[in-house]
């Protein structure tokens, strides 16, 4: 089999050609959002009266398991939403760096306030309660574990109340009764002005549990949406109103000083189309960034075809022998860094520098394999591991120059002495890596760059004479 | 694009083209029509003859034919040598040619001619060393013309 140069010409002006119908392709963009990540915290109750804070009958913890897991569902269904799950997000917190640390430093603090408690030295207790707070608070405990945090915020309002300080004693209080808002105590256990106070503080909450920030300050709940990557924080209050169980949601998003959504719905007989309904209003309010597609995404299909120039450096002429010919190339990407590749060459021998291959051949190969790439709006880097079949033309071989210059079967040929290696066709087979890069200069079109390395490995006999062929490719095509 | 295609025109133009140099012997030279025939040494009796050089170069390695006539018209062909361990040393092609009647030695260069290449030189006959002749031969054609002309069949 010979491949003369005139057939090279027809080949390149065939690409031409498909080259040009294939960019006719119409191609629309469809529109992609980035996918927000959102977690549901739990929910608090207010649904318990404040004057049954101390002592007395205490009613039956409602379903606020049932509801994260509702409102969770609810924000499952939701199309460019990610949710973080409680369980997975506490993990997050507690696997933090810092938090073992800071949380064995902050109840280390806490105990020793204890102790200057109970020996009346509410100064140096105070001290180490504020300490234990910013110690816990600094790893968010509170998302871990509210009501131990709540406890320390209790011990911090009833030191600060016996210190004459009732303001900041307040307000400690009604941190830990938001942190731990089903908590009850023993009537009689705390003097009667700090029961008064907790009153007071738990009246205080009962009204403005609406507008309180879930953690504490809006720039931490901003902090903490950051360091976890997440986009919303979902705080449900779990509360009555005439009678009926009611459920207010309030969303904090990242970037926004105050809540983003505030919504109250009624909490029926376990019916979640109230939750999918309140989530989906949020979903329509909220705004979802759009993002460029990845190439991958947007382009998925890959044609291109590409000059290549390939050197044999294990061969039976005295100098490597090449070829040259073209590469046709199909991808189809399934996900934005994986994807399936073929390929199909046929190539044609250049002469060796010394004229030892006696007449040109030819040489058809294909390879098959998964492209891994990384891509950028306009680039995009790939390589493709892969298994090479490849047929290859009949050739002869002679370092004697009366072989090379008089005809076979003339006068002249007698001189031709040894006679010329003959290498028959064969089918080898082994594996081929590329790597090649893909440069769009229009919305669809790119160049693209490539080199590969190849070895055979079958025939098992090893009776192939040309071996690890390199490539570099040269090329252009589309995706669409 | 227009890279891609100057490319494969580059590449297909190189592959096409023998690239014409005076380090590459290959191609068909002749005693000049205005030139008078030498006698060439090796040859009993010595003839007198004007000179055909059919050769191809290989890396270092040369082949092909060294062919004599007697009429200026290259017609009468009274001699046709093959060349033996033909070498190209710099721009310098070192041969021995061998056939019916004899055998001789050459030492000839390439050179830049008024109208195009030349090959000019001593030949000898390696047994009488007084024996020689000066030579000059224009270059007429290329690989193409020898194969056209069938030239890579040899002597008769």
């Amino acid at each position: 089999m010979r491949f003369a140069i005139s057939d090279c010409r027809f080949a390149f002006g065939a690409w031409l050609v498909m080259q040009m119908v294939v960019c006719s392709v119409a191609w629309a963009e469809v529109p992609h959002r980035r996918a927000k990540r959102v977690s549901v915290f739990p929910a608090r109750r207010t649904d318990l009266p404040c004057a049954a804070l101390f002592g007395g009958s205490r009613a039956a913890p409602p379903p606020v398991k049932k509801v994260e897991a509702m409102f969770e569902a609810a924000l499952g269904k939701v199309p460019d939403v990610e949710v973080v799950g409680a369980a997975k997000l506490r993990s997050a917190v507690s696997g933090g760096s810092a938090y073992k640390e800071k949380l064995v430093l902050g109840r280390e603090r806490f105990l020793l306030a204890k102790e200057f408690y109970r020996d009346l030295r509410q100064e140096e207790a105070e001290e180490n309660l504020e300490r234990s707070v910013e110690l816990l608070e600094s790893v968010y405990y509170d998302a871990v574990e509210p009501d131990a945090l709540a406890e320390i915020f209790l011990l911090l309002g009833v030191t600060l109340m016996e210190e004459g300080k009732a303001a900041r004693a307040h307000q400690a209080f009604k941190r830990s009764l938001m942190l731990a808002p089903s908590a009850r105590f023993s009537q009689g256990y705390y003097p009667e002005a700090v029961e008064q106070a907790i009153g007071i503080a738990c009246e205080d909450l009962a009204v403005s549990m609406e507008r309180e920030v879930p953690l504490g300050t809006v720039e931490r709940s901003q902090a903490f949406l950051q360091i976890h990557s997440l986009d919303a924080l979902f705080f449900p209050v779990y509360g009555k109103a005439d009678g009926k169980d009611d459920l207010t949601i309030v969303v904090f998003e990242r970037g926004a000083r105050t809540a983003s959504f505030r919504e109250r719905i009624v909490v029926g007989e376990g019916d979640p189309e109230h939750m999918d309904r309140a989530v989906s209003r949020w979903a329509a309010c909220s705004p979802f960034q759009d993002v460029p597609k990845k190439l991958e995404e947007k382009n998925p299909l890959v044609l291109s075809t590409a000059y290549q120039h390939m050197v044999y450096p294990v061969n039976p002429t005295r100098n490597p022998l090449q070829t040259f010919g073209f590469s046709f190339e199909v991808g189809r990407y399934f996900r934005p860094s994986f994807g399936l590749v073929a390929k199909a060459q046929l190539m044609s021998s250049i002469s060796d520098q010394y004229g030892d291959l006696l007449e040109s051949f030819t040489s058809a190969r294909l390879i098959v394999g998964p492209a891994l790439s990384v891509s950028g709006s306009w680039w995009r880097l790939y390589v493709v591991p892969g298994a090479e079949f490849h047929y290859m033309g009949s050739f002869e071989v002679s370092s004697d120059p009366d072989c090379k210059f008089f005809a076979p079967g003339s006068s002249g040929a007698v001189l031709c002495d040894p006679a010329p290696r003959s290498f028959p066709e064969e089918f080898v087979a082994g594996v081929n890596v590329s790597v090649g890069s893909q440069f769009f200069v229009a919305k669809e079109m790119f160049l693209s760059f490539a080199a590969s390395l190849s070895t055979y490995i079958a025939p098992f006999d090893r009776s192939f004479n040309l071996n690890f062929p390199i490539g570099v490719e040269a090329g252009g095509g589309v995706a669409f | 694009m227009a890279f891609l295609a100057g490319l494969t025109v580059v590449v297909s133009l190189l592959a096409l083209s023998g690239c014409e140099s005076l380090d590459d012997v290959s191609g068909l030279w002749r005693t000049p029509e205005e030139s008078k025939p030498v006698g060439v040494p090796g040859t009993d009796p010595q003839i007198k003859a004007r000179l055909k050089l059919a050769v191809g170069q290989y890396g270092k390695d040369v082949a092909g034919v060294l062919v004599f006539y007697e009429d200026q018209l290259f017609w009468n062909e009274t001699g046709c040598w093959y060349v033996h361990n033909g070498k190209m040393i710099g721009s310098t092609f070192l041969f021995e040619a061998q056939g019916e009647g004899g055998r001789v030695q050459g030492n000839l260069s390439i050179e830049e001619g008024e109208e195009g290449l030349i090959l000019t030189g001593d030949i000898w006959n390696p047994d009488k060393e007084d024996e020689s002749a000066e030579v000059l031969l224009e270059r007429i054609g290329d690989g193409r013309d020898i194969r056209r002309e069938e030239w890579d069949r040899g002597c008769k």
